[in-house]
């Protein structure tokens, strides 16, 4: 645990700037934008800033559901930033230290490959979306704070729990996001671990590949099962964005940015096969990185 | 035996880089590996310590490097003839690093090696110079209570006052009865002193194993006038060159008494038997 950990910190001083630069910048500048649209907005009278949704019938609903849509919006917003981020890290995962011949350095240490491929996926997966996450819920409170002061005594309710369990609820659903994306990150390390260059042309031969053979089997009228094949892979990727964003409306408001929030969202078929393809492409990953040497 | 290699093949597609080669190290040994440029020393060095794939039989303190190479590493240290610190590394990273992944790794001895250059810890390693890079490495290693130290290539891009304290340095920090170490270096002349074994390897074969003693023994070396130099044509030389008329000669296994009458034989150093042997198995 010792050493997993440690190479989880070696990730860290490696990827520094990704991981923690990146989301600071990010919050910063999307804080600063929000306070000058506030403060813009009120001051010219030309916006109504409401600290919660004003309803038909001239109420607005509570802080409770806003600060759980500012949440997980700006978190939904953070996922579309970090899953790039992710998949930059994945692709040079196993390849950066063979093209640097740095892995000659990392090898003469007693290190095990396994516990190299173990850290370098639990950064990716939790690690990395953990400050993005955190950033972005700072972001979100801090604009909260901001809408609360600039609307004095328009808000109702704002002493409440939520400010502390909305941001828990957004961190925890790390968790079940990366179980959903594990088989793509461990396939993107595979692709990595066999590159010779350039791994994203490694991760996307496979899908030109079948697609050139799909595309001739389809005018030849063979069915080779490749439409399903990719049918499944849209389908298991996909669930997350056709499930996204349910809403009630007032103080029963409830947003499901992030489905995965409801650990349902892992308990079906597609969750099972997609855990045992993560599995089988793991130990891919393993030996291919056990055989691989300097590029 | 610390290390035992036994009919060890190496190919990379078409081309055999090692041809059977056996090798053996024991505690106390410092064994130069000597070779020119794409002689398979580093091969067969990556093939020891379980970093490219092999065929033939490797023990390294009674394990084999392949199969249980984190085990092996725990008391063996290794310096590439490349420069493979990380770049995005800071000096201090490193050590923290080491601290924490190597269990035998003494920060303080890689402190105190690093306070005698102009390393300074927040640097990185991509705006060191050639020959820090190489401190650098050296002092992480060197910090390491290893049973066995491979060096291959350590005081490349060193200057010869560097390379001289690294000398003084390793002897001091990682010689003992139960250490052993092997080095490959083209400044032969340089680490001939602290060598006990040689071994000569060509083309992917090991030529020549010897302790250094019977290598002092078996190669002499004299410098005779030209008219008298046909004379020792009958020891059969392995080596000859003249130059304003004088011929030193260098001569396998044959007595000093009997060069004796021909002029003062001397010891061979090792870069001259180096050079006959690569020149002689041609």
């Amino acid at each position: 645990m010792k050493t997993l950990i440690t190479l989880m910190k070696r990730e860290y001083m490696e990827h520094k700037v990704s991981t923690f630069w990146f989301p600071v910048v990010f919050s910063v500048i999307a804080f600063v934008s929000f306070a000058i649209l506030a403060i813009y907005g009120v001051a010219s009278g030309s916006g109504e800033i409401s600290f919660g949704e004003e309803l038909a019938d001239g109420t607005f609903i509570g802080a409770n559901a806003v600060i759980s849509v500012v949440c997980h919006v700006m978190a939904a917003l953070a996922f579309m930033t970090v899953i790039l981020v992710q998949s930059a890290y994945f692709l040079g995962s196993l390849y950066d230290d063979r093209k640097d011949q740095s892995i000659i350095f990392w090898r003469s240490l007693p290190v095990a490959e396994w516990q190299t491929i173990t850290s370098k996926f639990l950064y990716g997966s939790l690690v990395l979306p953990l400050f993005y996450f955190a950033s972005a819920v700072v972001v979100a409170i801090a604009s909260l704070i901001l809408g609360a002061i600039l609307m004095g005594d328009k808000v109702d309710g704002l002493l409440t729990f939520a400010w502390i369990i909305e941001p828990i609820k957004v961190l925890v659903a790390i968790v079940p996001i990366a179980i959903w994306l594990m088989p793509v990150w461990i396939y993107l390390m595979c692709a990595s671990a066999l590159a010779k260059r350039l791994p994203i042309i490694y991760a996307a031969a496979p899908f030109v590949v079948l697609s050139i053979i799909w595309g001739i089997s389809h005018a030849m009228n063979i069915n080779l099962g490749i439409a399903t094949f990719f049918d499944s892979v849209i389908s298991y990727l996909g669930r997350f964005f056709l499930e996204q964003f349910e809403m009630g409306s007032g103080d029963d408001l409830e947003v499901v940015a992030f489905p995965a929030l409801h650990w349902q969202f892992l308990l079906n078929w597609q969750q099972l096969v997609g855990s045992l393809v993560a599995t089988g492409l793991a130990f891919s990953a393993l030996k291919l990185r056990q055989r691989s040497e300097t590029v | 035996m610390y290390i035992q290699a036994t009919n060890v093949v190496k190919a990379y597609d078409q081309q055999q880089v090692l041809h059977n080669v056996d090798l053996t190290l024991d505690a106390g040994q410092v064994l130069g590996l000597v070779g020119p440029n794409g002689a398979g020393k580093s091969t067969l060095l990556q093939a020891i310590l379980g970093l490219t794939n092999y065929q033939g039989d490797i023990q390294v303190l009674g394990k084999n490097p392949s199969r249980e190479r984190e085990k092996m590493l725990e008391h063996v240290a290794y310096i590439a003839d490349i420069a493979v610190l990380p770049r995005w590394m800071r000096v201090a990273d490193s050590l923290v690093l080491m601290q924490q992944l190597h269990p035998r790794f003494d920060v303080s001895v890689a402190t105190e090696l690093l306070s005698r250059t102009d390393i300074k810890h927040k640097a990185k390693v991509k705006a060191l110079s050639k020959g820090m890079k190489a401190q650098l490495h050296l002092a992480l290693i060197m910090a390491i209570d290893a049973k066995v130290l491979i060096l291959d290539e350590p005081t490349l891009g060193l200057d010869i006052t560097t390379r001289k304290r690294f000398l003084s340095d390793l002897m001091a920090h990682c010689y003992g009865e139960d250490k052993a170490i092997i080095i490959t270096t083209h400044q032969i002349d340089e680490v001939e002193q602290v060598l006990t074994h040689v071994a000569f390897i060509k083309q992917g074969k090991i030529i020549n194993h010897n302790p250094m003693d019977e290598i002092a023994d078996r190669y002499q070396q004299l410098t005779v006038s030209d008219s008298v130099a046909g004379e020792l044509e009958q020891f059969n030389p392995i080596a000859r060159e003249s130059f304003m008329g004088r011929t030193t000669l260098m001569f396998d296994g044959v007595s000093r008494t009997e060069l004796s009458a021909f002029g003062h034989p001397q010891q061979a150093k090792l870069s001259d038997i180096f050079v006959a042997l690569m020149e002689d198995a041609a």
